[in-house]
């Protein structure tokens, strides 16, 4: 007896074990083996007939920003499976990384190895990033000739170098009419009873705050969060000197002047103008335009505004178009009016790498994503479907070319980061019924676009990572304050200096410029 | 060859044992072994088609980051500093509560006063953080209306470098200071009740009692406690430090820790292999001062010590 339940112990310590052994490690190297070699026997065998379609999959796509309040993403995502499906045999699910905490799921679900297809990115979304470290999946023109070719017909050439990174394409690149710019959004009703006059620069959008902060006791005449809202001052910042950030550097300072063909890369902590925006910006915080507690704040800037603790917004001029037509809805007697801050300045427009659709590097469906991504772009239905959401019951088309929103039953809204996939400027439509200088704002910036060589130029760290992160710490610690007037510029920029460079920011320039320069003799 | 026979017959002799040993062997095996051959990730560029062990091997070129900011010794020493006032007042406090509720004698104050003090430990840090902003708001905060209210000036909490260090600590306490005593109850409810009913009747009273009876005899439970805290003496407690204080620059050189400082300078690069090291250098500088304090524990009383 006791010899059998010594081997019969022995024998359940060894399964146990090898159990064990096998739930840890064996699995994910199994699976990367096997997803990659199913990829590469679809794309093998679809060489010679056309792409096999025949097996029905479900399209798993991760987008940035929240759902939509009510059942509005829900009702969007059937209608377009049901568009979809006869035609490509696949569905969409959709997943979302909410924008509260976006940055570290981002990452997570490279990291996790979870399974899924395709996922948001943008230059300001860790295209990059996750470019160097092989998160996405190449997509070579091959690829595309195959399953979408209707994409290399729609988007300019332009748009496929700009997605490049070390040479290879690692997304589908948008079209949109759309520009960066930072513009002041005010409360119409409050300027209007204060006599305010009108706001055309910095100084006149100051006198606005200032009677805010002198007659409205209980507002704060800007709310921002300096975590969420510093880089829209910087932005602002940037148009007034026409800068604009070189290379898709994650940190905005290294910047190139938009008017100048050349590759003059700046440092802009070095300039005289920062230190002139940075007193600005000091005398502002201690007049109260913004609160003491903006530092530790983080509430953004757009949701104190629209529960009216906020009496002004920093906000580009599109997503502007949301706000006005949405929150006078919930708050009667608001007026909400967005003031250009260009200053008949140059402007560089949205890159094609502001949104778009990577594909992730361990997807099984990359070719019906493809095509998928393919009927989003070039079906008008579909694509403004995904854009604007189910017509007439969340827009309204007004005219040849027009759109009214229909917003503010929370229910079915769509405001969904599912819209910002496959903007295509063939379909877009004008917001009409918007704040009334939203046709002006527009024509001034389409006036004063100008293109530059560097627009389409990615910045390559991958020997610089270190001194990439050294000056991240040193930006939140030190420039970011000073930046929204917590900290004195007298003494705050020598010292935010003398940090950039025990960092390495001037490796990092150097590097920048190296590259830059390269890049512009290449495209010349 | 006596040897392998000797661990055979003691295998033999204590199977029913070994064999409940089980579960606990392969718990640490599958949760603490394992997943240490991670460890490799610190020295290599993460590079996620070519998995953990694919990836280019990068020396110790993932540690540097650390050291070139020129904040590696501040937050270090911030991290050492602040964890050892936490052990020092949590401790004391842990204690102190476990004794004063042992010698309560009305069972429902006791167990409500318990309760309450237990709470707080399952409030996440998120939630406090929101509490302490909007105690601190300069404009709408709980602490500043108390002070206007009293004809007083507000004050700027959140600008004041000096006040955290306090703030920190009382939070800290406030968290961790009713779960902590659990355990010292526990040990207190070990000890022979006829030890206090001698020294009555020799006439001692109760603050002798305390001092001569239940003190020495939770000696080696507060011992292995503060060992165990020791442990994780240059770990930071993320979440709580990056919930109170956040982005908040103006604080930073008094209330960084390595963990909230490796979060930030990786958020952008978003380098899996850097905080690995960092990590990594968390771990190396633990177990050494675990070594070491374990060590004197050794010399001075060797019963206390935990290995």
């Amino acid at each position: 007896m006791t010899k059998y339940l010594k081997q019969i112990s022995l024998m359940l310590v060894i399964v146990m074990l090898v159990t064990a052994l096998a739930g840890c490690g064996s699995p994910a190297a199994g699976e990367n083996t096997a997803s990659t070699s199913t990829v590469s026997q679809t794309s093998a065998s679809a060489e010679n007939t056309a792409p096999d379609i025949s097996k029905k999959v479900e399209l798993n796509i991760y987008c940035v920003g929240d759902a939509s309040p009510g059942e509005g993403s829900n009702m969007v995502r059937d209608a377009v499976n049901k568009i979809i499906e006869p035609k490509i045999n696949a569905t969409i699910s959709t997943e979302y990384l909410p924008w509260s905490d976006w940055t570290n799921k981002y990452q997570l679900v490279f990291a996790s190895g979870e399974e899924f297809d395709g996922i948001y990115t943008a230059n300001w979304a860790y295209y990059q990033a996750q470019a160097t470290k092989n998160g996405f999946k190449e997509i070579t023109k091959e690829d595309l000739q195959k399953y979408a070719p209707g994409l290399l017909t729609d988007l300019p050439e332009m748009a496929w170098d700009q997605a490049k990174v070390n040479g290879k394409i690692y997304m589908i690149p948008t079209t949109f009419n759309e520009f960066p710019t930072v513009h002041f959004a005010v409360r119409e009703d409050l300027k209007k009873k204060y006599n305010v006059p009108d706001i055309t620069d910095l100084d006149t959008f100051g006198a606005y705050l200032d009677a805010i902060v002198k007659n409205e006791k209980g507002m704060v005449p800007l709310d921002i969060s300096v975590m969420n809202n510093y880089s829209d001052l910087q932005q602002i910042f940037n148009t007034e000197n026409e800068y604009a950030v070189v290379g898709n550097v994650s940190e905005r300072n290294f910047v190139y002047k938009i008017t100048d063909p050349g590759a003059a890369i700046v440092n802009v902590y070095e300039t005289p103008e920062f230190m002139d925006f940075a007193k600005k910006m000091y005398q502002w915080k201690q007049a109260g335009y913004w609160s003491k507690n903006a530092i530790s704040n983080k509430t953004p800037n757009a949701t104190a505004f629209e529960n009216g603790k906020s009496a002004a917004l920093l906000t580009n001029a599109l997503q502007a178009t949301n706000y006005s037509e949405q929150w006078p809805v919930q708050h009667p007697g608001w007026e909400i009016q967005v003031y250009d801050s260009s200053l008949g300045k140059k402007q560089i427009g949205t890159p094609y790498i502001g949104s778009g659709l990577g594909i992730h590097a361990t997807s099984r469906n990359a070719d019906r994503l493809l095509m998928f991504a393919e009927l989003a772009r070039t079906d008008k239905e579909l694509n403004q479907l995904l854009c604007y959401g189910i017509k007439d019951t969340h827009w309204e088309q007004v005219g040849e070319d027009q759109v009214r929103y229909i917003r503010g039953n929370t229910k079915v809204d769509y405001t969904d980061g599912l819209s910002w996939f496959f903007r295509n400027e063939k379909f877009q439509l004008n917001p009409t019924g918007v704040y009334s200088n939203y046709d002006p704002i527009f024509e001034t910036a389409r006036k004063n676009q100008v293109f530059h060589t560097l627009q389409a130029f990615n910045f390559d760290d991958s020997k610089l990572k270190n001194e990439v992160a050294a000056v991240s710490s040193v930006v939140t610690q030190y420039a970011v304050p000073i930046i929204t007037g917590f900290m004195d510029p007298e003494t705050g920029i020598p010292t935010l200096n003398e940090k950039m460079k025990a960092a390495g920011a001037d490796k990092i320039m150097a590097a920048i410029k190296e590259q830059a320069d390269k890049f512009i003799a290449d495209n010349k | 060859m006596k040897l392998i026979r000797d661990v055979f017959q003691d295998f033999k002799k204590n199977k029913v044992i070994l064999f409940m040993l089980i579960p606990a062997v392969l718990y640490y095996f599958i949760f603490m072994y394992v997943p240490m051959a991670g460890i490799v990730i610190a020295f290599k560029r993460l590079d996620y088609a070519a998995g953990i062990f694919g990836s280019d091997w990068v020396g110790l070129d993932n540690f540097k980051f650390f050291f070139m900011s020129g904040q590696a010794f501040n937050v270090t020493k911030n991290t050492f500093l602040y964890n050892l006032v936490f052990i020092v007042v949590n401790t004391s406090l842990q204690i102190t509560v476990s004794i004063f509720l042992s010698e309560m004698r009305n069972k429902y104050v006791k167990k409500t006063t318990q309760t309450l003090m237990l709470m707080p430990y399952f409030i996440s840090w998120v939630v406090v953080g929101a509490f302490i902003y909007n105690i601190f708001n300069y404009e709408f905060g709980a602490l500043n209306t108390v002070l206007k209210s009293l004809g007083l000036q507000s004050v700027d909490v959140m600008g004041t470098v000096g006040a955290w260090k306090y703030i920190l600590v009382f939070f800290n306490a406030w968290n961790g200071v009713g779960y902590g005593s659990i355990v010292y109850m526990a040990a207190i409810t070990g000890i022979d009740k006829e030890l206090y009913e001698a020294s009555e009747l020799d006439g001692a009273n109760i603050f002798q009692q305390i001092w001569r009876i239940t003190i020495p005899s939770i000696k080696p439970t507060i011992i292995i406690m503060i060992l165990l805290n020791v442990g994780s003496i240059f770990r930071g407690n993320f979440s709580m430090f990056y919930q109170i204080i956040g982005n908040n620059g103006l604080l930073f050189n008094s209330t960084d820790v390595i963990d909230t400082f490796v979060f930030r300078s990786l958020m952008k690069t978003q380098e899996v292999g850097m905080a690995s090291a960092a990590g990594l250098y968390q771990s190396v500088l633990c177990f050494a001062i675990i070594m070491i304090t374990n060590g004197i524990i050794k010399r001075v009383d060797s019963e206390y010590a935990l290995f």
